[in-house]
């Protein structure tokens, strides 16, 4: 057998060149029991949930198309009665199922029939270490402390756990400790600097997005940033993105997305088959498949200076500009960033010389 | 492990997909996945099927152009072997 690295990019080489989906995130609910600031998740009023046999039978429709890796997440998960049924019958089907939670509503009980049920990582977010600024995001006064308890729960049970911070205006002085948090507990530390649009486009939560003087103190974080990691592109930069291909999402009413952050509905599980809609007959899957960096991104991929530090995303082009062919102000915004701070710290040169590179 | 004992797999503790003629699996216990070629994905399906050591030896035997069984029984029990020390078979 060979080593699990290779096994893992080449399982995401065929499934990516045979888009075979690999991946697939399911918002399970839009409900949620906290009111972040920054969330992409658009309140549809709660509609009624659908059943769990909904859930079962998408499930067993994923497996067939060769789904592996199964994310759930919402709204928040643990506001389904039925969550534990839904787990145990994914896992019994074989997949490798991960759970975003904020944590609110996890307990002794519930960690450890998670651990029963061997998942393969439990994400839980944290805003802040400090108790109020955790609770200026999510809107509730007792967030904080049972998302804690929560943590140390899973921590104690030995769960597979990742801290994972969105990094806003709002709690930018907080990573520092929480990463510190995450290496005493054994956590893996997710932060993310990147704060996409609502489903609807609606463009508010970018208004936390954090200043360029921030992400450049971010990135320029050794203690948190190793700089190799900081190209994300070849020379002519690749803009590899799995959604559609290898990756897909289903949202909690059905609609079969390319990714949750590209909801572009391919198809409604409700009416169709999984297999149906993303069959080679569906023009509009065919359509997002056949994007081509090289021809599609001209600019991006040609012609502009901050390629190679790109993570150029279709979904957040999408999100803000409805034109998935469009710049995304938040990419490039990182990836200049990126840049300054690459050659800063790499090459000493200072940001006018960068300019020229 | 008898021969005629058909083999636990130790679901608790994988994952798994078959891909193409692979099946890649991944064991919970170490995060790390495991990838079975073409014949090692038609043992473990033979697994699943809750075969014996002996069925499995028998069925492959009839599969493919194999000369000599003695020697597919002991490529059998060291693919057993490996999978037992990745914990999963039990």
């Amino acid at each position: 057998m060979k080593p699990s690295t290779r096994i893992a990019q080449r399982l995401f080489n065929i499934t990516f060149k045979k888009c075979i989906p690999l991946d697939c995130i399911v918002e399970i609910t839009s409900k949620c029991n906290l009111d972040c600031i920054h969330c992409y998740v658009v309140k549809k009023g709660h509609p009624a949930a659908l059943p769990t046999v909904f859930w079962k039978r998408t499930f067993v429709e994923l497996r067939a198309a060769g789904c592996l890796y199964l994310t759930l997440t919402g709204g928040e998960v643990f506001l389904r009665e039925d969550i534990f049924e839904i787990i145990s019958f994914a896992r019994n089907l074989g997949f490798c199922v991960t759970i975003f939670t904020n944590g609110t509503l996890l307990d002794k009980e519930k960690i450890k029939l998670l651990k029963e049920l061997n998942i393969y990582e439990l994400h839980v977010s944290l805003y802040s270490l400090n108790e109020k600024e955790h609770n200026s995001v999510t809107g509730d006064k007792r967030s904080f402390e049972k998302t804690m308890k929560a943590i140390h729960l899973a921590a104690e049970n030995k769960l597979p756990l990742v801290i994972k911070t969105p990094l806003l205006k709002n709690n930018f002085s907080a990573y520092r400790e929480i990463a510190r948090l995450a290496r005493n507990l054994g956590a893996r530390y997710v932060l993310d600097p990147l704060i996409t649009p609502k489903n609807n486009h609606d463009l508010s939560p970018q208004k936390y997005r954090i200043t360029t003087d921030y992400l450049l103190k971010f990135y320029s974080d050794d203690e948190i940033f190793k700089k190799e990691f900081l190209k994300a592109n070849s020379k002519n930069g690749s803009f590899t993105c799995s959604a559609g291909r290898n990756l897909i999402s289903i949202s909690s009413d059905g609609l079969v997305y390319p990714c949750l952050q590209f909801p572009v509905v391919l198809g409604d599980l409700k009416k169709n088959k999984l297999k149906d809609i993303l069959s080679d007959k569906n023009n509009l899957i065919v359509k997002i498949r056949n994007i081509k960096p090289e021809r599609d991104f001209y600019y991006c991929y040609h012609l502009c200076s901050y390629r190679e530090f790109c993570l150029r995303c279709v979904g957040v082009a999408y999100l803000e500009n409805r034109n998935i062919y469009s710049n995304p102000s938040s990419c490039c915004q990182l990836a200049r960033v990126r840049k300054e701070v690459y050659y800063k710290y790499t090459k000493g040169l200072a940001p006018w010389e960068i300019a020229f590179v | 492990m008898s021969k005629g004992d058909y083999i636990k797999i130790n679901y608790e503790n994988i994952a798994y997909q078959k891909i193409k003629s692979n099946t890649y699996i991944v064991t919970l216990s170490d995060h790390k996945i495991h990838q079975l070629d073409d014949v090692a994905t038609r043992i473990w399906e033979l697994i699943c099927k809750k075969k014996s050591v002996d069925e499995i030896v028998e069925t492959l035997y009839n599969e493919y152009d194999i000369a000599d069984k003695d020697i597919l029984m002991k490529d059998i029990n060291e693919f057993l072997q490996e999978l037992k020390q990745k914990n999963i078979i039990l």
